[in-house]
C-alpha cells in the first residue's frame, strides 16, 4: 500500500517532465490519428462545400471500409505490395549482406567500393527514376539490346517497363540496388561488432567458413535483419515515388484480369495517394488504417520470428 | 515561479509577435486584391507590370488605391492549394486556375457566380453576350451544369490549343520519295490517312526513326474525339450525368487511334518509358507530333526546322460515314476537308473565389486583364494568343509567325467536356483503358462499353447520387 502510494507520487512527479513531450504527441500524432480514424467513417460529396468539407461529410458506418475491401483496385494493390515487400526485402537483406561480407576488410579499395555502393542511396529517387528510364527504354537503352541479344525480341522492342508482369519487378530491381548500400553500411557495423573470440572458438572446433556464416554470422546479425525487415516492409507499404518516377504517375502498364483493368504497379501506397489527392478524404483514412492493421501484423509476425525469446 | 511564469509570457508573446511579423499577407479589406497566378517567370514580369499600370489606372479612375497582392503558384499544385486554402478560409479573391478544375471548384461552392455581379451584368449583359466577346471554346470553359443549372464561373485569362508540328528537314531529306508517291513534302497532312502515307516514307525504324508520335493521354487524345464528334456526357434537364461514350463515333475515334498505333509509322510515343511526343520530336526521331504554342521555343532553341499545321481531318470516307460536321464551316472552301480538323482548348480561366470580400473589385480586376488592349499587349510581348476576339484583329504577329497557325486550330478547338474529377477520369479509367487497346489486348467495343460502366460508377453515380439526395 505504501509503495503503490510512493509509486503514484512518483508518478505524478514525472507528468511534468514528460508532458511537452504529452503535448506535442496528442497534437501532432494523437489528434490527427483519432480524427483520420473519425474521417474513414464519413464521407465527402461531389457537391461537399470546399470551404467546410469535413463538417459537411456524411457519416457512412463502415461503408468506406466495406467498399475498399470489395474493390479489385484495392484488393490487387494489396497483393501487390506484398510482392513488392518480397522482391525489395529479400533480395534487398541478401545483397547488402553479400556486399557487407564482402567489403569487411580494411584496404584502400573497398573503401572506395564501400563509397561506391553507398552512393545512389544518397540520390533522390527521382534522380535514380530518370536514370533507369533511360536504361528501361526500349530505344536506346541498355536493357532491350541485352534481352534482344539472348532472344527476348518482343521485349527487347517494347521494353521491360511495358510488360504488365515485369513492371514491378523491375521497379523493386531499382529499389533494391538502390538501398543496397545503406543495408550494406548497417551489416558492416553489426559485423564489426562480432566478437572475435566467437570466430576463434568456431575455428577451434574446426567450423568451415559456411558454417561460420550460417551458425555464427547470421544470427548474431538478427537484429539488423530484423530492422532491415521492417523498414522494407514499411517502404513497401508507403512505396509511391519510386512508382511515380518509374511509371510516369500512370501506376504501370495495364493488364486486364477477368473484365477488370488493372494497373501493374499500383501499389498500395500509391494507391492511397491517388485517393487522397482525389479529395476522398473518408476512403483514404479508411485505406490507411486497413494498412496499418496489414503493418502490424506482418511485423509481429516478423518480430516472433526474427526475434524469438530465446 | 513569478519569475518562471513571466519568461513563460514573454516567450509565448514573443513568438505570436515573430509569428505575426513573418505573415506578408495584407490586411484584406475594400482597397485589396490578392491574385493566385501560375505563370511563367517570363509571364510574370508582364503579368506584373500590368498589375502595376492596373493600380495606376484604379487611382485616376477612383481616386482611391488598390492593395494588389501577387502571388505565385505552380500550376500542378493550383488546385490542391486552393482546395487547402479554401478549409482554412484562406483562398485569395482572385485565382487564374487551369480551366480544366473550374467545374471542381465550382461543384464545390468554392466559386462566384459571374452572372450575379453587378460589374458582369453592366459590361455583358448576359452570358451570350459575354461569349461573343472571347474565344468561345475557353470561354464555355467557364460554364458548368451543376444541378441543371449553367452558371458562369470564370473568364478565361490564358488560352492554348494542341497542333501537328512537323520537321520540314525531315521531310526535305524524303522529299523525292514523298513525290515519287504523290505526295508535296513542302506541306503536312490534311487528314489522318494521308498522314500514315507520308509516315511509311519517313519512317526508317531500324534507325529508330518514325513518322509520327502519339500521346495515349486523354488530354492529347481529345483533338481527335472532337473531330469525330464524340460525347463523353449528357446532362440532363435536373443535372444528372450520363456517360455516352459508348457509339458508333466513339468507335470510329478508337479505331483511328488503334489504326495509327499500328500502322507501323508511330513510334510506340504512347508506351511508358518510351520516348515521349516532345523528346522524340526534339530529338528527330518523330517527323510529326500533336502538341502546343508551350514547346515552340524549345524547338527553336533547338535548333530544328520545323512547321505547324492543322491537325489532320478523318479521312473523307469516314466523314461520310459518320455524317460528320466541319467543324469550321466559314471556312470549308478555303481550308478544304481541313474544315473538319479539330483540337481541344487549353489555358487558365480566372475565377473568383466565394471568400472573397471585394468581388466586384475582383471581377474589374479580371475583366482588365482579358481587356482588348492588355490581351493585345500580352500577345505582342509574349507570343500568346488573346483571348478576346477584337484583340485578333489586325493583331501584329511578325516576332511571332506561328501565333496565326495556333489561331487557326483555334477557330474549330472545342473545350473538354464539362467532367468533374477529370483527374480521375484520365489517371484512373481512360488512360488504362487505352494502353490495353493500344496495345491490342482488348477491342474497341470492349473500351468503349468498359469506359462508359467506369465513368458512370465512379464519376457521373456521385453527382446523380448527390442530386438525388437533393431532391428527397
Amino acid at each position: 500500500m505504501f509503495r503503490e502510494r510512493i509509486s503514484l507520487r512518483e508518478n505524478l512527479a514525472a507528468i511534468p517532465f514528460i508532458l511537452p513531450f504529452l503535448v506535442v504527441f496528442a497534437l501532432f500524432i494523437g489528434y490527427p490519428l483519432f480524427y483520420s480514424l473519425f474521417l474513414s467513417f464519413h464521407k465527402a460529396t461531389i457537391f461537399s462545400d470546399f470551404y467546410n468539407v469535413f463538417g459537411t461529410m456524411q457519416y457512412v458506418g463502415f461503408g468506406n471500409y466495406r467498399k475498399i475491401l470489395t474493390e479489385p483496385v484495392f484488393l490487387f494493390s494489396i497483393l501487390l505490395t506484398l510482392v513488392y515487400a518480397l522482391l525489395i526485402i529479400g533480395p534487398g537483406i541478401a545483397l547488402s549482406l553479400t556486399l557487407a561480407l564482402m567489403l569487411n576488410r580494411k584496404s584502400r579499395s573497398a573503401a572506395f567500393m564501400r563509397s561506391g555502393f553507398f552512393l545512389p542511396n544518397v540520390f533522390d529517387i527521382y534522380v535514380v527514376g530518370v536514370i533507369w528510364l533511360m536504361i528501361y527504354n526500349p530505344r536506346g537503352g541498355i536493357v532491350s539490346p541485352i534481352l534482344g541479344f539472348f532472344g527476348f525480341e518482343s521485349l527487347a522492342s517494347n521494353g521491360v517497363l511495358n510488360n504488365a508482369w515485369l513492371t514491378l519487378p523491375a521497379i523493386a530491381l531499382v529499389m533494391v540496388l538502390k538501398n543496397a548500400g545503406f543495408g550494406m553500411i548497417l551489416f558492416l557495423t553489426s559485423l564489426n561488432n562480432i566478437s572475435e573470440s566467437i570466430f576463434e572458438a568456431a575455428d577451434v572446433d574446426g567450423a568451415s567458413g559456411w558454417q561460420k556464416l550460417v551458425h555464427i554470422t547470421i544470427p548474431m546479425l538478427r537484429p539488423t535483419i530484423l530492422f532491415l525487415s521492417i523498414t522494407g516492409l514499411v517502404g513497401a507499404l508507403n512505396a509511391f515515388a519510386e512508382i511515380y518516377a518509374l511509371t510516369d504517375d500512370t501506376g504501370g502498364t495495364s493488364l486486364e484480369i477477368g473484365d477488370t483493368t488493372l494497373r501493374s504497379a499500383n501499389v498500395s501506397g500509391y494507391h492511397l495517394f491517388k485517393v487522397f489527392n482525389e479529395s476522398m478524404y473518408g476512403e483514404a483514412a479508411a485505406i490507411s488504417f486497413v494498412l496499418l492493421a496489414i503493418a502490424i501484423v506482418i511485423a509481429w509476425i516478423n518480430f516472433r520470428v526474427l526475434n524469438p525469446r530465446d | 515561479m513569478n519569475r518562471m511564469l513571466r519568461l513563460w509570457l514573454l516567450t509565448c508573446i514573443g513568438a505570436v509577435g515573430l509569428l505575426t511579423s513573418c505573415s506578408n499577407s495584407p490586411a484584406i479589406g475594400d482597397d485589396s486584391l490578392e491574385v493566385w497566378h501560375a505563370f511563367t517567370p517570363e509571364e510574370t514580369i508582364v503579368f506584373q507590370e500590368i498589375v502595376n499600370d492596373y493600380r495606376k489606372a484604379y487611382l485616376e479612375e477612383t481616386g482611391e488605391s488598390l492593395n494588389v497582392t501577387v502571388k505565385y503558384v505552380s500550376y500542378g499544385d493550383m488546385f490542391t492549394k486552393l482546395r487547402t486554402a479554401a478549409l482554412g478560409n484562406m483562398t485569395p479573391d482572385v485565382a487564374f486556375v487551369d480551366a480544366i478544375k473550374v467545374t471542381d471548384l465550382a461543384f464545390g461552392q468554392a466559386l462566384t457566380n459571374l452572372t450575379t455581379l453587378n460589374g458582369f451584368r453592366e459590361k455583358y449583359g448576359d452570358i451570350s453576350s459575354a461569349r461573343a466577346e472571347f474565344v468561345s471554346a475557353s470561354f464555355d470553359a467557364g460554364l458548368v451544369n451543376r444541378l441543371g443549372e449553367v452558371n458562369l464561373y470564370a473568364l478565361p485569362v490564358q488560352t492554348t490549343t494542341v497542333s501537328l508540328f512537323w520537321n520540314r528537314e525531315m521531310f526535305r531529306l524524303h522529299a523525292d520519295s514523298l513525290r515519287n508517291a504523290g505526295l508535296d513534302p513542302n506541306r503536312a497532312p490534311r487528314d489522318w490517312d494521308e498522314l500514315i502515307a507520308y509516315g511509311r516514307i519517313l519512317t526508317n525504324a531500324e534507325q529508330g526513326v518514325y513518322g509520327f508520335g502519339m500521346s495515349g493521354s486523354l488530354w492529347f487524345n481529345f483533338p481527335i474525339y472532337n473531330m469525330y464528334d464524340v460525347q463523353f456526357v449528357e446532362y440532363d434537364e435536373v443535372g444528372r450525368a450520363h456517360a455516352r461514350f459508348d457509339s458508333p463515333n466513339g468507335k470510329a475515334a478508337l479505331e483511328r487511334l488503334l489504326t495509327l498505333a499500328d500502322s507501323g509509322v508511330e513510334g510506340g510515343a504512347w508506351r511508358r518509358s518510351a520516348l515521349s511526343p516532345d523528346a522524340g520530336f526534339i530529338n528527330r526521331r518523330y517527323a510529326m507530333i500533336l502538341t502546343g504554342p508551350w514547346q515552340v521555343e524549345a524547338f527553336s532553341n533547338a535548333g530544328l526546322d520545323f512547321d505547324i499545321s492543322l491537325i489532320p481531318a478523318p479521312p473523307q470516307s469516314e466523314i461520310d460515314r459518320l455524317g460528320l460536321q466541319p467543324k469550321s464551316p466559314k471556312d470549308v472552301e478555303r481550308l478544304g476537308i481541313q474544315a473538319w480538323s479539330s483540337s481541344n482548348v487549353g489555358g487558365q480561366s480566372g475565377v473568383i473565389m466565394r471568400s472573397s470580400e471585394n468581388k466586384e473589385a475582383a471581377f474589374a480586376f479580371i475583366d482588365y486583364f482579358t481587356s482588348e488592349s492588355v490581351q493585345r499587349r500580352w500577345a505582342s510581348s509574349l507570343g500568346q494568343i488573346p483571348v478576346r476576339r477584337s484583340a485578333w484583329v489586325d493583331l501584329d504577329t511578325s516576332k511571332f509567325p506561328f501565333m496565326t497557325k495556333f489561331m487557326d486550330q483555334l477557330k474549330m478547338s472545342l473545350r473538354i467536356p464539362q467532367i468533374p474529377l477529370y483527374g480521375i477520369l484520365e489517371s484512373n479509367i481512360y488512360n488504362p483503358e487505352i494502353d490495353l487497346l493500344l496495345q491490342g489486348r482488348q477491342p474497341p467495343d470492349s473500351m468503349l462499353q468498359k469506359m462508359d460502366a467506369q465513368t458512370q460508377s465512379v464519376i457521373f453515380d456521385k453527382i446523380n447520387e448527390a442530386i438525388s439526395a437533393d431532391g428527397d
